[in-house]
């Protein structure tokens, strides 16, 4: 008899002995989307359905990992239902077993299994071996796996003695409590005969026999998502067979009253379901922390040595510790110690002190800038005392988040900083987090389009006119609204299939991806907590994404690469070069010329100033002091756009409009952003301050409205935080509207640690600019891709600001973008097609005195050759380019060349020498193409008189202009986006580039109706746009493409 | 040797689903054993409609397979082994 109750189990679970006595059938071998392109359905949406079965355990073996594991944890628990932690691995024969985690010893022996798979194979094919199973067998179960398993595939080709063998070695090493022989009626053929001699084999054995039922997904209408998969990942199409392509659509997640039937005449099989779940216990241990342990010198402690470090470090920046000081750096060191997190600060110190060492340039962001023990150690550069940070919003007791330390360093070197971690701290316990890549409109309308048979091309001109990002369930939403989707004809009833699969595999995961930045170090093995396996690029990542190694007690760092500190470097170091003495970090924050240009809005090229909106911002704003430019980064994020916060914020800025607050206790906390909700801080203050909240509590609403933003969830905590309000003295209705501005401020909250440590490096990115202009933006164009604007516009703004552009030079141009006489000359790493050894030669051999001279001693390819001479770069040796191009052509074609003999001089007769020379509209078009620049002035050049005559204006010539004024303008269109909108309404906002710069051109619902084919279509001239001027944007009217 | 075959045919089940006798043009055969059964869900992205496969041993030897359309409730002849 089966016991009813489940030994350490289960909060939560009200009826299982009612569930046991209704239900005699557990699913033990059930694989979820996380099975990589082998599973239809989400973990949510297996769960779902096991409860509505009233099945009151599951168990999760996805194939070769444990991705979904934490997930399927907590969801499944928040369902009443026992979670049971497993793997189907696959064995270095090809075959497959299912292991199931008995407990976390098993769970751990899983991920030693797994990360073994897969770093000792190579990537994408984890294989397990025998001696693997064998030193990690305890704390599991096996059962014998799918058709693919190794005894029933030996059965099935007839090797009755070979699957005999087999399963007496699983037996010996699992012995006969932990090891199953898997039953499953999926109405394939020959199924009767294979469970008649895997039944006998049990009874031979004395092995016993288990029902499973191969799910790979929730219902048998999610059979077609898990076919077009399996097409995808085995890169069938759907009218081409495969081995691995499902039958029917039987593997879905059957009831016990269909198992029962089915395995009528195998009720112990039924039975050990039962018996499997109930020996099997939930394995995540959530509970103990594995934060990095720091190496201590000798009776040192952890704690005591990071106060030392703090009060070393708050000596420097502040000179004397004063009581403030004091008083806030307790209280941190205190929670930060209560909750454990001492080593963990000791490790950041250790990172940014060996970055600091090696001169790596580094910056501290996000919300860690909030602690003052963070500025102290020196990762932070943003004061959080000055500025009246809440060290709460980064770390609390009550806080469920665990901190997050984000580092911004000079992208060339991360991957040195990164090395630096796993040898200090070992390599088995540092690794990359990993991100889980999921299906959006664009990947999944061309995978299942391709499994679906359709064309490649037509599939990638569909997919272009989807906007990037948007979800694979919304196409069909997006079709009414959007022209140029509705003019690609995916709304034919050809595509309806395809559009009907997409919606089923939207948000399903894809691959494996790396995050960014995100690394674990543990105190202990990380393959003890989590399975390891390869990057695409080589590193070792672990399969549980950022939120995923939180809650398994890991805690992250985010080291990122940030092209801004690169091209600071670059600036710096060309500056001093220049025999200029400028130190940045003493770079002043209240430089006027500097704000007297950002209120000009020319900001191209400024950390996080440059985007058009934030361009027509500074413009507007006035910006006086570093607070305004920590109110900028914050406005132009979609939600304040969204919610027309900008308005109000640069009205009273600028005193037009009276700055008022509800209740007096509101004017300590919003009084340096005028009474307007601004910062993640403030409503955490808020919260505290009028109603009462814990900081826990105020953290809870912070997360409702920034990640949760459910409707309901912000409800019930603003029902709860008027009850509070109205119980500290607060009237009701001031109660109510304070929320109803915290509730209107809900989804683009930011933090203002995090905008504070960005405007610090925005100014002094801007100091550089207007400073040094050749300088700053030789090295954005040095570092690119990096910031919001391509090369060309680059270019083109510096050349706006009166700094020639210089062509590349063989004899002179280098590897990067240099500062030449106060122009900027291109670098030959420019050149398109030209190798990085080619590169080396020429640097190492030049100068060169000819063509016959270059080839000669650096063996470039004729490739690279031409390319170099198209572009401009060989004009000093020759200025015919055309000459050049015939004398190539000859050397190249030369057999004294092929044979490495010598061959120059070339005999005069040998080159036409009144071969003409490119013109200009050519040369114009080589230099373009082959460099991404426009060399010799900007294209829209050379349609100006034309323009003129037609009266066309430039973007020049709108500043001269009064607000109203209708215009008509020309150029090459750049970026267009539709950012989501209040109204909920499309609303197109893109530039147009000219000569003299750029022209920000909004296009509201009803034009881009009419237009919108015109703006999300490859652009085959200048755009032309007539409307009106309004607060230094073009508002479209009228558009179609110039006819040149 | 076996062939092919899509004729239409009549089917006996037992309460399980499984067929007790077949009738072909008039002539009723008894169904000695299912030898084995399975389904196929056939190219779904044609629309063709799923299908129950069953190969059974009938009295007098001969084996057949027979499938049932599951979308017309219909039952046709597949194949005959002689």
């Amino acid at each position: 008899m089966v016991s009813p109750n489940w030994p350490g189990w289960v909060p939560g679970h009200k009826d299982l002995i009612g569930k046991r006595v209704r239900n005699m059938f557990i699913h033990l071998h059930t694989h979820s989307a996380f099975s990589f392109l082998d599973g239809g359905s989400s973990v949510e949406s297996l769960l779902e359905r096991a409860a509505e079965l009233d099945m009151p355990a599951l168990a999760l073996p996805d194939h070769d990992n444990l991705c979904g594991a934490v997930k399927f944890n907590a969801r499944a628990r928040s369902y009443g239902i026992k979670p049971i932690q497993g793997v189907e691995v696959t064995l270095d024969n090809g075959h497959h077993l299912t292991l199931l985690a008995r407990g976390p010893a098993g769970y751990r022996n899983l991920c030693r299994i797994l990360t073994r798979a897969h770093l000792e194979n190579p990537r994408r094919q984890p294989r397990v071996t025998f001696a693997n199973l064998k030193d990690n067998a305890a704390g599991l179960i096996a059962l014998s796996g799918c058709r693919r398993g190794e005894i029933p595939a030996l059965i099935l080709s007839r090797h009755y003695a070979g699957a005999c063998q087999a399963a007496r070695n699983y037996l010996e090493l699992w012995g006969p409590e932990n090891f199953y022989l898997e039953l499953q009626d999926t109405y394939l053929p020959g199924t009767t005969r294979l469970n008649a001699r895997l039944a006998e084999l049990a009874g031979t054995l004395g092995i016993g026999v288990v029902a499973t039922n191969n799910v790979h997904y929730t219902c048998p209408d999610d059979f077609r998502v898990h076919d077009i998969l399996t097409c995808v990942r085995t890169l069938t199409r759907v009218y081409e067979v495969h081995p691995e392509r499902p039958l029917n659509a039987e593997n879905y997640l059957k009831s016990d009253r269909e198992m029962a039937a089915l395995f009528r005449e195998y009720p112990e099989a039924l039975e050990n379901t039962w018996r499997i779940a109930e020996r099997c216990q939930p394995a995540l241990d959530l509970d103990t922390p594995h934060f990095p342990a720091f190496s201590l010198p000798p009776g040192q402690e952890a704690g005591k040595l990071l106060r030392e470090l703090v009060y070393r470090g708050a000596r420097k920046k502040y000179g004397k510790i004063t009581r403030a000081v004091y008083e806030r750096l307790e209280h941190e060191l205190h929670i930060i110690n209560t909750l454990g997190y001492a080593d963990y600060f000791l490790v950041v110190w250790d990172i940014v002190n060996y970055a600091r060492r090696e001169g790596i340039r580094y910056a501290g962001r996000g919300s860690a800038a909030d602690s003052l023990v963070a500025y102290c150690l020196g990762i932070t550069e943003v004061d959080s005392l000055a500025r009246g940070l809440l060290f709460e919003r980064f770390m609390s007791r009550e806080r469920a988040q665990k901190p997050d330390i984000d580092i911004d360093f000079d992208a060339r070197y991360r991957d040195k900083v990164a090395g630096y971690i796993y040898r200090k701290y070992g390599e088995d316990r540092v690794a990359a987090v990993c991100t889980y890549n999921t299906f959006r409109s664009r990947s999944a309308l061309r995978d299942l389009g391709k499994a679906l048979g359709l064309p490649a091309d037509e599939l990638g001109r569909l997919a272009g006119k989807l906007p990037f990002g948007c979800h694979a369930d919304s196409i069909r939403e997006l079709l009414p609204l959007l022209p140029e989707l509705r003019a690609s004809g995916l709304d034919k009833k050809k595509f309806h299939l395809l559009l009907d699969l997409c919606e089923k595999v939207a948000g399903l995961p894809r691959f494996l991806g790396t995050h960014l930045g995100g690394m674990v170090v543990s105190r202990e093995p990380l393959c003890d907590i989590t399975p390891l396996q390869k990057a695409a690029k080589g590193m070792v990542i672990t399969q549980f994404d950022k939120d995923d190694v939180e809650e398994l007690g890991l805690i992250k760092l985010d080291l990122l690469s940030l092209r801004t500190m690169s091209a600071v470097e670059d600036t710096m170091a060309s500056i001093h070069r220049a025999g200029g003495s400028l130190r940045y970090e003493e770079i002043p924050l209240n430089d006027p010329a500097t704000y007297q240009m950002l209120n000009t809005g020319e900001t191209i090229g400024v950390f996080q100033l440059e985007s058009p909106a934030q361009r027509a911002l500074q413009a507007r704003l006035g910006a006086s002091h570093l607070e305004d430019i920590v109110a900028s980064i914050a406005l132009i994020r979609p939600g304040p756009i969204k919610g027309n916060m900008g308005e109000p914020y640069i009205a009273r800025r600028q005193g037009r409009e009276p700055v008022t607050f509800l209740h007096p206790r509101l004017e300590a906390i919003l009084g340096k952003t005028y009474g307007v909700i601004l910062f993640q801080e403030q409503v955490i203050e808020i919260a505290t301050v009028i109603a009462n909240f814990t900081p826990g509590e105020a953290d809870r609403l912070r997360r409702v409205m920034t990640h949760a933003r459910s409707h309901k969830a912000m409800e019930e905590i603003g029902r709860e935080f008027i009850k509070k309000a109205v119980e500290n003295g607060v009237d009701r209705k001031v109660a109510e509207t304070v929320f109803s501005y915290i509730a209107g401020y809900a989804s683009y909250g930011f933090c203002e640690a995090h905008a504070a440590a960005f405007a610090t490096t925005s100014f002094k990115t801007a100091y550089l600019l207007r400073h040094y202009p050749a300088h700053f933006y030789a090295a954005i164009l040095s570092n690119q891709p990096m910031g919001y604007y391509p090369p060309h516009i680059i270019c083109n703004e510096a050349r706006r600001r009166g700094i020639d552009i210089l062509p590349p030079r063989i004899n002179i141009s280098g590897e990067k973008f240099e500062v030449e006489d106060g122009a900027i000359r291109v670098p030959l790493s420019r050149v398109k097609g030209l190798s990085k050894a080619g590169l080396k030669s020429i640097m190492q051999n030049r100068p060169f005195a000819s063509l016959a001279d270059l080839v000669l001693k650096t063996r470039l390819k004729r490739d690279e050759v031409e390319n170099l001479i198209k572009c401009g770069a060989l004009d000093d040796l020759e200025p015919n380019r055309r000459r050049l191009l015939s004398q190539a052509y000859h050397f190249y074609n030369s057999e004294r060349f092929a044979t490495g003999r010598e061959l120059f001089p070339l005999a005069d007769d040998a080159i036409n020498n009144d071969i003409p020379d490119f013109s200009e509209e050519e040369k114009f078009y080589w230099e373009f193409k082959l460099l991404g620049l426009d060399i010799r002035g900007h294209i829209m050049t050379r349609f100006r008189r034309r323009l003129q005559r037609r009266g066309f204006l430039s973007s020049r010539d709108l500043k001269a202009l009064p607000e109203g004024s209708r215009v008509k303008v020309a150029g090459i269109l750049f970026r267009p986006h539709r950012p989501p909108t209040r109204s909920g309404r499309v609303t197109v906002f893109m530039s147009l580039e000219d000569e003299f710069g750029l022209i920000d051109v909004v296009v509201f619902e009803d034009v881009y109706q009419r237009y919108g084919q015109l703006i999300f279509a490859p652009q085959t001239g200048p755009l032309v746009v007539e409307g009106v001027l309004q607060k230094g944007n073009v508002i479209g009217v009228r558009l179609e493409i110039l006819e040149i | 040797m076996s062939k092919f075959n899509c004729q239409a045919l009549t089917v006996i089940k037992d309460g399980g689903g499984r067929p007790l006798r077949v009738g072909r043009e008039g002539k009723w055969v008894e169904v000695v054993a299912v030898l084995d059964r399975w389904h196929d869900t056939g190219c779904w992205w044609e629309g063709e409609s799923p299908k129950l496969f069953f190969r059974l041993q009938l009295k007098g030897g001969s084996v057949w397979e027979v499938f049932l359309d599951l979308e017309e409730q219909a039952w046709r002849l597949y194949k005959i082994y002689d």
